[in-house]
């Protein structure tokens, strides 16, 4: 994930082109090498990670062994940075270098540019590198939405699970009045009232609809549409089943959908926007008070 | 083999069951799209198995499966719900119903039900 979000950032700052980021997307299939993990990690500096693969290109010996001879690794270091060998961010970063779009030192200049344009915390950008997404989603999120939070979190793990494991979720914001293209809506009801709903442009939505009925859709028809509704009745359905043993009891009404009008609350509407293959949806949702549709 | 009638307002949902019990050698020999639907088609397919979805417009799953049970108490019912559905799914069972699935569907789960109440 922090791939996409990296790749996204150096689009915009016209550091790589479409068809490179395209590329890197493709060649981040094989591990980091361990100079590139102990840069990122800290552990090294670009100048003694470059020394250590000129001295391993004449010596038969492997990086790790060469970097403790030398006195800049301790031997668990080097089994730290092994484990971190498969990690999505490091495997972005080695594919950059791969490639030759650039090199370390100037991955790392990005990157604390990255941190301080998106207003990204130390402890943020480590989740993002993560890849883990409980970690990542309180990054764009605020959790602590009551009663909200987690069905937030629970809808963007299901897409994740369901329909795609390569989403890029957007600062989450909150309006009263939202109009949209096209939407898939539940409503919850029970001890709390719950909406629950998916907005975008139909090419967006399509890229729910499709995946989740594992059938190829072309328009938002009736049945696309169905699917997204269908998508967002299980992800409801298990966080009624998670908040029920918090003695809360929600059920779901038979979902619906709509094209080309505004919804209005008098409370809040949580806007969570989700990228998916380049295409935004919306997610909304609103608690404990009254959706108009007009 | 068993002959089954699936019932559930999802179009999307008819076809992910249909699939999977077709793949696994049962019979599908009619879909209804509410309760009534369910209880019409119900009286004219006579199925050996009924999978009924709760959460439906018109007539919801439990009323449906308490008519089914008046027109046949043998009716083999099996409950689809999406997760979190406790309270109904026991209401459901003191209904009549035999079993339950839970949404979104997983083959194994499916086929072990279908297989064990055939």
């Amino acid at each position: 994930m922090f791939g996409l979000y990296f790749g996204d950032y150096l689009l915009e700052k016209n550091k790589i082109s479409h068809d490179q980021l395209d590329e890197i997307m493709k060649e981040q299939t094989s591990r980091a090498k361990l100079g590139v993990i102990a840069v990122a990690e800290k552990l090294l500096t670009p100048k003694q990670a470059e020394e250590l693969n000129d001295l391993q290109k004449k010596v038969d010996s492997r990086f790790g062994d060469i970097a403790i001879e030398k006195g800049y690794l301790l031997p668990e270091e080097v089994n730290y940075l092994l484990t971190l060998q498969g990690n999505p961010y490091l495997k972005f970063i080695q594919a950059l270098i791969d490639m030759n779009i650039m090199n370390l030192d100037e991955i790392e200049s990005c990157i604390e540019d990255f941190k301080n344009d998106y207003g990204l915390s130390d402890t943020e950008l480590e989740a993002l590198k993560s890849g883990d997404i409980d970690r990542i989603i309180p990054v764009f999120i605020d959790n602590n939405i009551p009663f909200a939070g987690d069905c937030i979190s629970l809808v963007i793990r299901n897409i994740i699970r369901f329909i795609n494991n390569n989403i890029l979720i957007k600062k989450s914001y909150k309006v009263n009045k939202y109009s949209f293209p096209s939407i898939a809506y539940q409503q919850l009801v029970g001890s709390h009232e719950l909406f629950v709903g998916l907005a975008g442009e139909d090419e967006a939505l399509l890229n729910i609809a499709s995946p989740f009925a594992k059938e190829k859709f072309l328009v938002m028809d009736e049945e696309a549409f169905d699917s997204v509704c269908e998508f967002i009745n299980c992800s409801n359905g298990l966080y009624a089943s998670k908040i029920i043993t918090d003695d809360i009891h929600i059920d779901m009404t038979p979902p619906k959908f709509d094209k080309n009008k505004t919804m209005e609350t008098e409370g809040e509407i949580h806007v969570v926007p989700i990228i998916i293959c380049g295409k935004r949806t919306d997610l909304l949702v609103v608690v404990d008070k009254k959706v108009e549709i007009y | 083999m068993a002959k089954i009638l699936i019932v559930d307002d999802s179009i999307t949902s008819r076809k992910i069951l249909k699939n999977i019990l077709i793949e696994n050698g049962h019979e599908v020999i009619g879909e209804a799209i509410n309760g009534e639907d369910a209880i019409s088609k119900f009286k004219e397919l006579n199925p050996d198995i009924v999978t009924m979805d709760i959460t439906m417009p018109v007539m919801d799953g439990l009323e449906a499966l308490k008519k089914i049970m008046e027109i046949n108490n043998s009716a083999k019912v099996v409950m689809v719900t999406a997760a979190g559905q406790k309270t109904k799914i026991v209401d459901a069972v003191k209904y009549g119903a035999v079993e339950f699935l839970t949404k979104p569907f997983e083959s194994e789960q499916i086929i072990g039900i279908i297989n064990k109440i055939q």
